[in-house]
C-alpha cells in the first residue's frame, strides 16, 4: 500500500521534472514546426551558468532564498542570450527548409554546443548544491523525502499554467493560434511573423535554461548533460502529440509514473521502459494522446 | 558523379602519402608515446588526473629528476614525447585512429584508455600492428582472460581486486550484517562489479541476503526513485559503482533523505569524488583507491615526490587515476632501461619481453606482472572509510584494512569470475593488516 | 537505357579505383574508407524511404543486429564463412525489419521516426542488460574465412575492405535499377499524396513495408561488415546517436541516387577523421559546423525531401 503512495510521489517528481524541460520543446515544435535537437544544450546551458554564479555567491555566504532568485535570472538571462542569438543567427536561415533539414541543423548545434560548453566549463562537474537543502525534508509512509523535489512539481505547474495563460488568454497568443494555422495567411493580416517566431523560440530557450537551473543543485552540472535529457523528453512530447502543451504534461506524467513504479517492482527495465511506453502509446495512437488537428489533403 | 568518389580517393591518397613522408622522417627522434584517453564527455572526468600525472611524470623522466630507484634521463635512453588522443566516437573510429596513429605519426607505445569497451576493441588490433599498448585503466578482467597477446599489457590490477576486498573488509569489520542491497549503472563495469562482489559476498558471508537491486541508466542523474526503493527495504549495506558526476548527483541526492544513517555505504569509486565535494559527502562511506593509491598509499620517497608535486602543480591530491597513468610510464621506463642495457634503442619486441612478468616500483608500492602471462599486473589494495578531519580541514581517511595482492587477485591461470564463484581457493590472506 | 548504362560504367570504374585503393592505401585510410562505404550501403536503404517521405531514426538497431547476428553466429556458433555470415546478417535484420514492418508501415512523419527510434532503444537496452554478450562492452568477433581460406593482419584489413566495396558496388547496381521501376518512382508519389496513390489503386503500406524490409536488410548487412572489419561490437552502434548520423548521411545525399548517398558518406567520415586529429577535444564542434554550414550553403542537396510538410500549405 505505502507502496503505491511512493510510487506516485517519486513519479509525480520525476515527471514534473521532465514537463518542465519538454514544455519548451514542444511549444517551439507546435509554433515554428522545429524539432530541436540541441534543446537538451539549452537546459545544460541554464544548469552551467545557475552552478556558476551560485558557486560564486556562495563560496562567501551561507545558502539563503537568495538561491531561486539566482536561479530565476541566471535561466532567463541564459535563455535569452542564446535564444535571440540562435534564433536569428541559425534558425531564421532555416525558414522554409524541410523539418528534418532543421531538425538536423539543432543536431548539428548540439553537436557544437555540446565542445562550446566544454570549452568554457571545462571537463569537471560543477557542484551547486546550495538551494537544495533550504526546504529541508518531509516524512511520508516512513521515508524522508527532499522538499526542493516538491518544490519543483510546484514551479512546474506554474510554469505550465502561465504558458497555458500566455497563448489562451492574452492577444499575443490569439496571433500565434493563426500563425500555428496558417502562416501565410496570418502574415498578410498584419502577425508579425518574425516577431513572434523570435519571441516563441526565446521563450523556448528560457524554459528550457530554466528546468536546467533548478535541476542543477540536485545533481552535479557536467558535460552530457543535455544528452541524456533530449532523448527522454522527445520521447515525453511525441507519448503525448507533438505540439500539444497539455500532452507534454501528460506524457511527462505517464514517464514519470511508468519509471518509477519499474525502478520499485523491476528494476532491471530501467533502461527501456521510457520507450516501451512510447512503443505502446504510438501502437494505439499513432499521433499521441493529443495530437493536434490537422486538415486531411485530397 | 563519379568525380566525388574519384576525388575522395585522390584525396586519401594525398594524406596517405603526406603521412608516409612523415613516418619516413623520424629516425632517432623522441620515444613517442600516444596517450589515448577521455578528452571530452563524462569519462574525460575520470581520466583528466591520469593526464595530468602521465605529463608530470614524463617531463621528470626527461630531465632524470624521478627519485631512487628511477636513474637516468629519459626512456631507453630517449626522450619521452607524449600525445593526447581522445577516447571518443564509439570502436570503429577507434580503431582506425589506432591504425592511423600507428601507420602515419609511428608512436612508439600506445598507453591510457578509460574505457573497457576501447580495451577489448584495441587489443587484438595493438597485436596485429605489433605495438606496445599498456593499458592503464580500463578495469575489466576479460582482456587476459579471453586473449592472449604479446604486446598488450596492462599495468593497473583489474576490478576483481576491488569487489574480494570489499566483501573480506564487510567480513572483518562488519560482522552484523545481514542483509544488503545495490544501486551500479547499467553498463558492463557496474553488472561485473556487482556480479563479483556478489559472488565474494556468497563466499565469505553467505549469510547475507539481497533485498533490493537498483540498475540506473548510465548518466541518468535522477536518482529520487532509486533512493526510495533502496531506503524502503533499509539493507544493512549497500554497493555502488556508481562513479564520476553520477556519484556525486546521488550523494547530493541521498545525503538530506537519509539513506546513508538507515544503511552503510560500499562506494569503490568516492576516491574521485570526494577532494572536490569535500564536506558534502558525509562521513563513513567505505571507499578504495583501487590499489594502494592515494590515501592509501604506502609511505615511500617516491610516492612523497609524486604525491607533493602533484599537489603543488595541479592543486588538488592525486586520485587513483593519476596514479595509474603514472604507473604505466614507470613500467615502459623499467623495461626499456632493462632493454637498453648495452647502449642500444630497444625495439618493441625487446621492451615487451623485458615488461613481461617484471616487477616494478611505483609511488603505490611494488607492482607485478603476475597474471595473463606476464602481462596483467596485481597489486595490494585497502579498503577504508571516509571522514572530514576538521583539525586538518581536509578529506581522510580511517579504520583502514590492507589486502595484499595474493589476498584479492586470482592466481595465474583462473579466470576471476570462477575464482570467486568457487570461494577464492589459493588466495594467501594471512598478511591483512589493518592501520591504527 | 544509356542513363542505367552510364551508372553501371560509373560504379565498375568506382570499384576499380577502391580495388587498386586497397593495395596503395595504407590500413589506417582503408579503415576509414571501409566504413564510410559500410555507411553508404545503409544510405542507400534509408534513400528507399526518404524517396518516401520517411524518417527511420532507429535504423542503427538493424546495423546493431547486422553485427550482433554476426558476432553471435562467428563466435558462439562456430561460423566462420565470410558470405555465410554476411548472410546470416543481413537475414536476421530482415526478419525484423518484417516483423516491424508491419506496426511501422502505419505510421507518417515525425511518428514513424520517432517510433523506430523507440525500437531501436529497447534493443539497446536489452543489449545493455546482456551480460553473456558483453554488456555495453561487446565481444570481439574472430577473423572470418574466405573461400575457406583464413586470413589474418594486414591482409584480412584489405579483404574485408574489398568485399565491402564489392557489396557496395552490387547493391548501387540493383538499387539504381530498381528506383527506375514503377515501383520505385511510387516512392516519391507516396510522398507527394499518399492519398492519391490509394486511389490509383496502389498499396501505398505494402510499398512502404517492402521498401523497410529492404533498407533494414542493407542496414543488417553493413553491420555484419562493420563487425568483421573492426573485430569488435558494442550496443553503441544501435544507440540513437548512429541513427542520426545515418540519417545526416542520406539527407546530405539528398534523394537524387545513390552516388550521393555513398559520397556523403565519405564526406561524414573524412570529416570526422580530420577533424578527430586536429582538433582532439573539439571534433564535435568541427564535425557540427560543417554539417550546418553543408546544410545553409547547400540546400540543393537536401530539399528534395518535404517530409512531414505542414498541413494547408499549398500542394504541388
Amino acid at each position: 500500500m505505502w507502496t503505491s503512495l511512493i510510487i506516485v510521489i517519486d513519479g509525480v517528481t520525476y515527471g514534473a521534472w521532465l514537463f518542465l524541460v519538454a514544455l519548451g520543446l514542444t511549444l517551439i515544435f507546435g509554433v515554428m514546426k522545429i524539432l530541436n535537437i540541441a534543446h537538451g544544450n539549452f537546459y545544460a546551458a541554464g544548469a552551467y551558468v545557475a552552478a556558476t554564479a551560485m558557486g560564486y555567491w556562495f563560496a562567501n555566504h551561507e545558502p539563503s532564498y537568495l538561491a531561486f532568485v539566482i536561479q530565476l535570472v541566471t535561466a532567463v538571462v541564459t535563455g535569452v542570450l542564446l535564444g535571440v542569438l540562435l534564433e536569428v543567427t541559425i534558425v531564421r536561415r532555416l525558414r522554409g527548409r524541410d523539418e528534418v533539414s532543421v531538425a538536423l541543423a539543432t543536431f548539428a548545434l548540439l553537436l557544437m554546443m555540446d565542445d562550446a560548453m566544454q570549452f568554457i566549463w571545462g571537463a569537471a562537474a560543477y557542484p551547486a548544491p546550495a538551494p537544495y537543502g533550504l526546504l529541508g525534508t518531509s516524512k511520508i509512509a516512513g521515508l524522508r523525502f527532499n522538499n526542493y523535489e516538491f518544490a519543483l512539481v510546484g514551479l512546474a505547474i506554474l510554469v505550465g499554467g502561465a504558458v497555458c495563460w500566455l497563448l489562451m488568454g492574452t492577444r499575443t497568443g490569439r496571433s500565434l493560434k493563426a500563425l500555428i494555422y496558417d502562416r501565410e495567411m496570418a502574415a498578410a493580416m498584419g502577425v508579425p511573423v518574425d516577431a513572434l517566431y523570435l519571441v516563441i523560440f526565446t521563450l523556448g530557450a528560457v524554459l528550457a535554461a530554466l528546468g536546467g537551473a533548478f535541476t542543477a543543485p540536485m545533481i552535479q552540472v557536467a558535460p552530457g548533460l543535455g544528452a541524456e535529457i533530449i532523448v527522454l523528453i522527445f520521447a515525453v512530447i511525441v507519448i503525448g502529440g507533438m505540439g500539444s502543451i497539455l500532452g507534454a504534461a501528460v506524457g511527462a506524467l505517464l514517464v514519470g509514473l511508468a519509471r518509477s513504479a519499474t525502478i520499485h517492482l523491476y528494476p532491471f527495465a530501467e533502461v527501456y521502459i521510457v520507450y516501451v511506453v512510447m512503443a505502446l502509446v504510438l501502437a494505439f495512437r499513432p499521433e499521441g494522446l493529443f495530437p493536434p488537428a490537422k486538415i486531411r489533403k485530397i | 558523379m563519379k568525380g566525388i568518389i574519384i576525388a575522395a580517393v585522390r584525396t586519401l591518397a594525398v594524406v596517405a602519402a603526406t603521412a608516409a613522408q612523415i613516418s619516413a622522417t623520424q629516425a632517432q627522434t623522441p620515444f613517442r608515446i600516444a596517450v589515448v584517453t577521455p578528452l571530452s564527455g563524462t569519462l574525460s572526468v575520470i581520466n583528466i588526473p591520469g593526464q595530468n600525472a602521465a605529463k608530470m611524470v614524463a617531463e621528470a623522466i626527461n630531465a632524470g629528476t624521478l627519485p631512487t630507484p628511477y636513474t637516468g634521463k629519459g626512456i631507453g635512453g630517449r626522450q619521452i614525447e607524449l600525445t593526447f588522443l581522445d577516447e571518443n566516437g564509439g570502436n570503429a573510429r577507434q580503431v582506425s585512429e589506432f591504425r592511423a596513429l600507428v601507420e602515419r605519426r609511428g608512436a612508439d607505445a600506445v598507453m591510457g584508455f578509460g574505457s573497457a569497451a576501447t580495451c577489448l576493441a584495441i587489443a587484438p588490433v595493438a597485436e596485429e600492428l605489433k605495438v606496445l599498448t599498456i593499458m592503464s585503466t580500463c578495469a575489466t578482467p576479460r582482456i587476459f582472460e579471453d586473449g592472449k597477446y604479446e604486446y598488450v599489457f596492462r599495468t593497473a590490477a583489474h576490478t576483481t581486486m576491488d569487489s574480494a576486498a570489499l566483501a573480506l573488509y564487510v567480513k572483518a569489520r562488519m560482522p552484523n550484517v545481514k542483509t544488503m542491497g545495490h544501486i551500479n549503472p547499467n553498463f558492463a563495469l557496474g553488472q561485473d562489479s556487482w556480479r563479483d562482489f556478489f559472488a565474494a559476498m556468497k563466499a565469505v558471508k553467505p549469510e547475507v541476503q539481497v533485498v533490493v537491486e537498483q540498475w540506473p541508466t548510465l548518466g541518468s542523474g535522477q536518482y529520487s526513485a532509486e533512493i526510495s526503493a533502496l531506503a524502503g527495504k533499509q539493507p544493512d549495506i549497500i554497493h555502488t559503482t556508481l562513479v564520476g558526476s553520477d556519484l556525486e548527483a546521488f550523494i547530493n541526492q541521498m545525503t538530506p533523505r537519509g539513506l546513508n544513517r538507515d544503511s552503510r555505504l560500499l562506494t569503490p569509486f568516492l576516491e574521485l569524488a570526494m577532494f572536490r565535494m569535500g564536506k558534502q559527502i558525509p562521513d563513513g562511506l567505505i571507499f578504495t583507491a583501487r590499489g594502494t593509491n592515494g590515501l592509501f598509499a604506502p609511505p615511500s620517497p617516491l610516492n612523497d615526490w609524486f604525491s607533493s608535486n602533484y599537489r603543488e602543480r595541479f592543486k588538488e591530491p592525486p586520485v587513483f587515476t593519476a596514479y595509474q597513468y603514472a604507473n604505466a610510464l614507470l613500467a615502459l621506463k623499467t623495461a626499456a632501461d632493462r632493454a637498453a642495457k648495452d647502449g642500444k634503442t630497444p625495439s618493441a619486441v625487446e621492451i615487451a619481453a623485458a615488461l613481461k612478468g617484471a616487477t616494478f616500483e611505483t609511488p603505490s608500492g611494488p607492482i607485478r606482472m603476475a597474471l595473463g602471462n606476464g602481462h596483467q599486473a596485481i597489486q595490494d589494495t585497502a579498503i577504508g572509510e571516509i571522514f572530514f578531519d576538521k583539525t586538518k580541514n581536509v578529506q581522510s581517511v580511517r579504520n583502514v584494512t590492507r589486502f595484499p595482492a595474493e589476498c584479492v587477485n586470482p592466481p595465474e591461470g583462473m579466470a576471476s569470475e570462477a575464482w570467486l564463484k568457487n570461494g577464492m581457493p589459493g588466495a594467501d590472506c594471512t598478511k591483512i593488516k589493518n592501520d591504527e | 537505357m544509356t542513363g542505367q548504362a552510364r551508372t553501371d560504367m560509373g560504379v565498375a570504374a568506382g570499384l576499380v579505383l577502391l580495388a587498386i585503393g586497397a593495395y596503395a592505401m595504407p590500413t589506417w585510410v582503408l579503415s576509414v574508407a571501409a566504413v564510410a562505404l559500410a555507411k553508404g550501403l545503409v544510405a542507400i536503404g534509408l534513400l528507399l524511404l526518404l524517396r518516401a517521405g520517411l524518417v527511420p531514426f532507429g535504423h542503427a538497431m538493424y546495423f546493431c543486429i547486422g553485427g550482433y547476428a554476426t558476432g553471435i553466429a562467428a563466435q558462439f556458433g562456430g561460423v566462420r564463412d565470410i558470405f555465410l555470415l554476411l548472410a546470416i546478417a543481413a537475414c536476421s535484420a530482415g526478419v525484423i525489419a518484417l516483423a516491424a514492418g508491419f506496426l511501422l508501415r502505419r505510421y507518417r512523419g515525425i511518428f514513424f521516426a520517432m517510433l523506430s527510434m523507440a525500437l531501436s532503444m529497447i534493443l539497446y537496452g536489452i543489449l545493455l542488460k546482456s551480460q553473456s554478450l558483453g554488456s555495453s562492452d561487446g565481444f570481439s568477433v574472430p577473423r572470418p574465412t574466405i573461400f575457406g581460406l583464413s586470413m589474418a593482419g594486414a591482409s584480412a584489413v584489405s579483404i574485408i575492405y574489398l568485399v565491402i566495396a564489392v557489396s557496395l558496388a552490387a547493391v548501387m547496381l540493383i538499387a539504381s535499377r530498381y528506383l527506375k521501376t514503377t515501383l520505385g518512382h511510387i516512392g516519391p508519389a507516396v510522398r507527394l499524396n499518399e492519398l492519391r496513390i490509394e486511389y490509383l489503386g496502389y498499396a501505398a503500406e505494402r510499398l512502404i513495408h517492402l521498401e523497410y524490409v529492404a533498407s533494414g536488410l542493407l542496414g543488417g548487412l553493413a553491420g555484419g561488415l562493420v563487425a568483421l572489419f573492426i573485430g569488435q561490437i558494442d550496443p553503441g552502434m544501435g544507440f540513437w546517436t548512429t541513427s542520426g548520423e545515418f540519417v545526416f548521411i542520406a539527407i546530405l545525399a539528398g534523394t537524387g541516387g545513390v552516388w550521393g548517398a555513398v559520397a556523403a558518406a565519405f564526406i561524414l567520415e573524412i570529416v570526422h577523421a580530420v577533424a578527430f586529429n586536429f582538433a582532439p577535444q573539439y571534433w564535435k564542434f568541427v564535425l557540427g559546423s560543417t554539417l550546418l554550414v553543408l546544410i545553409l550553403r547547400f540546400p540543393g542537396g537536401l530539399s528534395s525531401i518535404r517530409w512531414g510538410r505542414r498541413a494547408g500549405q499549398a500542394d504541388a
